[in-house]
């Protein structure tokens, strides 16, 4: 031993962990072996020692590793991780990072422990799936040119959104040539700046799905600046580029009918929004309507009332018309009395009380004095019932009793000259 | 959904629409009723309003009814020769 002073005990493990660190295979350990002293912390880490026929190492697998993993005491299992010493306790380990049972294939381990690497990198978090357009003008399509995905996907779109185009970009599907082409279809499509990225291939193994499992694939779909639907593989087929897309469709048509609405569905949708749009002006008109009958009562309540006005307008007709009526009824007796005076003062009224008229026959004139009636010659008498003729020169005697009287004296002459022409009626 | 100005919307006429896809027809369907239900337009504008709706349904309906799906191939830079005699692009 050198002279110099003895190390801590701190200074021996930081030493132990460099060296553990610089080793490259510690850094990425496949391990096979059987589970012994299996424990599991009120944390969730799982404890446990992998042992074979002679040996033993201590193993942890801390809860953020890969949730999913089931282990038992008696397992066979196969498991990849680092190589750690714990300092407190004086151990080394190997921490986990993935933990499958023994007998999967090497496709099968690598696929678990890419998966629990990006997993807890981030990339399949829910947070970060974006939404995808709801009307894409543009679809890009990331599969064989050739085969039954590319024919499901375009009668799908053909039945439901032809509105949209199909861009393909063509690429093989498996083979060494498969990473490249998806890798270069995903560029190519975002360089067209299609709305949406559909990554598609049909069923296989394992093996013909491993482009799809090949990190440069996860990390292209998860920087993708489009969204993106994968639709690799059946259905239980879980490939990484399922789980960094953005949506995960179980088959190619399915993915179609993720990435673009159906125009049965838009039909009604454009039929709903329209009929909105007629409630809505049904519903300003009837409040208009509404808003203006209440306009009107308050404009009713502002003005005199009609009611009073029509009843005062109807008392005034009723007393105009009862004074127009008193002076009519005024009219009409003053018309009859004015008439009864007249029937007073008509000369044949006077005819039937006894007098008579006495004209001189030859001028005409009414005879009304003496000197006239010896001027005449022959006279014409008129009396209630008519006229006859009678002398005239004086042959009559004056007396004041005898106007308008009806002595016989008064005519002298023949009775036989009465001209049966100047009868009248009284 | 921005709620544009009336004026946008009261000027759609015949020719307007019958230039517009689907997709912005359909949006701006959706804006009439935003704005019929935004309300403070008068009758005139929301019967105009209403009528340009009823143009623009016809229009949604009208592309949905004659769109016929196009298809081609992404203008690949590096020049891959990957087409199938069996797809037949409308490139």
């Amino acid at each position: 031993m050198p002279a110099s002073s003895p190390w801590s005990v701190s200074r021996f493990v930081a030493h132990v962990r460099d060296i553990l660190a610089t080793e490259p295979d510690f850094q990425d350990l496949w391990l096979e072996g059987e589970v012994t002293n299996y424990t599991r912390s009120s944390a969730g880490h799982q404890y446990f020692s992998l042992k074979d026929s002679e040996s033993t190492v201590n193993c942890v697998l801390f809860r953020r590793a890969w949730r999913s993993v089931v282990i038992a005491n008696g397992d066979q299992v196969a498991l990849q991780g680092s190589v750690d010493y714990y300092a407190p306790r004086g151990q080394l380990q190997i921490i986990c990072n993935v933990v499958v049972p023994q007998g999967l294939g090497e496709l099968q381990l690598r696929f678990e422990a890419l998966r629990a690497r990006l997993e807890e990198e981030g990339l399949f978090v829910p947070d970060r799936k974006r939404a995808l357009p709801a009307f894409p003008r543009r679809i890009g399509v990331v599969t064989s040119p050739t085969g039954a995905v590319l024919q499901d996907i375009r009668t799908c779109l053909e039945r439901r959104y032809p509105l949209a185009e199909l861009i393909l970009a063509p690429t093989a599907v498996q083979g060494p040539e498969a990473v490249r082409g998806v890798l270069r279809g995903l560029r190519d499509l975002q360089a067209e700046g299609v709305d949406v990225i559909i990554v598609a291939r049909g069923g296989g193994s394992l093996e013909e799905l491993q482009a799809f499992n090949e990190e440069p694939v996860a990390r292209a779909i998860f920087a993708s600046s489009i969204p993106v639907i994968s639709a690799i593989g059946h259905e239980t087929d879980v490939t990484i580029a399922d789980l960094v897309a953005d949506l995960r469709a179980p088959t190619p048509t399915a993915a179609a009918e993720l990435a673009a609405p159906d125009r049965a569905d838009l039909r009604r949708r454009t039929a709903h929004v329209l009929a909105t749009a007629e409630a809505r002006l049904t519903s300003q008109l009837r409040q208009l309507h509404h808003e203006t009958g209440r306009q009107e009562v308050q404009l009713r309540q502002h003005l005199p009332p009609f009611h009073d006005l029509r009843r005062r307008t109807d008392d005034a007709v009723a007393t105009l018309q009862r004074q127009v009526g008193w002076q009519v009824e005024g009219l009409r007796k003053a018309t009859e009395s004015q008439s009864a005076m007249l029937q007073r003062l008509d000369p044949l009224a006077t005819l039937a009380r006894g007098y008579a008229i006495v004209t001189d026959t030859t001028t005409g004139d009414v005879i009304t004095t003496t000197a006239a009636g010896r001027r005449a010659r022959t006279v014409s008498i008129a009396v209630q019932d008519g006229e006859f003729q009678a002398g005239g020169n004086g042959s009559t005697t004056p007396s004041r009793q005898g106007r308008g009287g009806r002595s016989p004296s008064l005519f002298q002459g023949t009775l036989d000259g009465l001209d049966p022409r100047e009868q009248r009626s009284a | 959904m921005t709620t544009p100005p009336p004026g946008d919307l009261l000027a759609l006429d015949d020719a307007a629409v019958t230039a517009m896809e689907f997709e912005d027809a359909f949006a701006a369907l959706q804006d009439v009723v935003a704005r019929l239900d935004a309300g403070g337009l008068t009758v005139s504008q929301s019967v105009t309003l209403y009528e340009v709706g009823v143009r623009l349904a016809r229009r949604c309906n009208e592309r949905l009814d004659q769109a016929e799906l196009r298809v081609r191939t992404v203008r690949d830079g590096i020049g891959t020769p990957a087409m199938d005699d069996d797809f037949d692009d409308d490139e």
